[in-house]
């Protein structure tokens, strides 16, 4: 019975969860940057979360004899920037705008960012609640010699 | 009752170790609800344990010791995958965490009685 581990397993969950919130808050955030430091316009960004997996790290494969298929919780790679385009907007005036009188924006789709926010947090809250059972589990343990 | 004492123990050990090893695991599935290719596991020891409560009913009463029993960590069957590739279904495992944590309690209430019964016991002896 490890206490630790099972926490460890729901704290990287809150943590993937939330580095899932800081890129769709930048993303938002970005919604409208049209210039960055390589002179296009905002990417945006994703959070793919993974498996933590390192059974195949040299000092694990003995373990994984006796206890198999045990996971280790989630890891977040990396922030993607993915290749949609941008999209255009008609605007002649605008001092970005190129010679047929479109202005590139960034391909960040607010509606999708908020679906992605809503996921995130139901996805947040239920790592939470595990860490209250496991808790919860713990608690009665030590009440076993009362 | 006292020459069972030990095998009562750590069957009591046994099953408390396999719901928490559980409980692991289906943590380990809802951190992993979005994550590409995950494929959701589970425990399953009831099996095991129900063979050595038959068996220590019956005639082999000495014949399985509760150490030999083993939890087996196996993929769950059954479930849609994913466009991402994952089987995750988090209302299951919602309600088997809820589950497991009754499970939890209630062995260990039953661990519980049990030393308390020893240390009635024990006591008497003293007096």
């Amino acid at each position: 019975m490890n206490f630790i581990k099972a926490l460890d397993i729901s704290a990287n969950g809150l943590y993937a969860q939330k580095k899932k919130m800081e890129v769709i808050s930048q993303n938002i955030a970005n919604a409208d940057t049209l210039v960055t430091e390589n002179g296009e316009p905002y990417r945006k960004k994703r959070a793919v979360i993974t498996e933590n997996d390192n059974a195949n790290q040299f000092n694990k494969v003995l373990d994984n004899f006796s206890k198999p298929l045990q996971g280790e919780g989630v890891k977040v790679d990396v922030i993607t920037p993915l290749e949609e385009p941008f999209k255009l907007l008609y605007d002649p005036d605008h001092p970005l705008a190129n010679e047929n009188g479109y202005v590139r924006m960034p391909n960040v789709d607010t509606t999708e960012e908020m679906i992605e926010m809503l996921s995130a947090t139901r996805a947040y809250e239920a790592n939470a609640t595990v860490i209250d059972a496991t808790k919860s589990m713990f608690q009665k343990a030590m009440e076993i010699m009362k | 009752m006292i020459n069972n004492t030990d095998n009562i123990l750590s069957f009591y050990q046994k099953t408390l170790e396999g719901l928490w090893t559980r409980n692991e695991v289906i943590s380990n599935n809802i951190a992993n609800a979005e994550s590409q290719g995950y494929l959701a596991k589970e425990v399953n020891f009831e099996d095991v344990i129900n063979e050595y409560l038959t068996a220590s009913k019956g005639e082999h009463k000495a014949g399985v010791s509760p150490d030999e029993i083993k939890y087996r960590i196996e993929y769950q069957r059954g479930l849609d995958v994913k466009s991402n590739g994952n089987n995750v279904d988090m209302e299951k495992e919602m309600v088997s965490l809820a589950e497991n944590q009754m499970k939890y309690d209630l062995a260990s209430q039953a661990l519980k009685f049990q030393l308390n019964l020893l240390n009635t016991v024990l006591s008497e002896s003293k007096g």
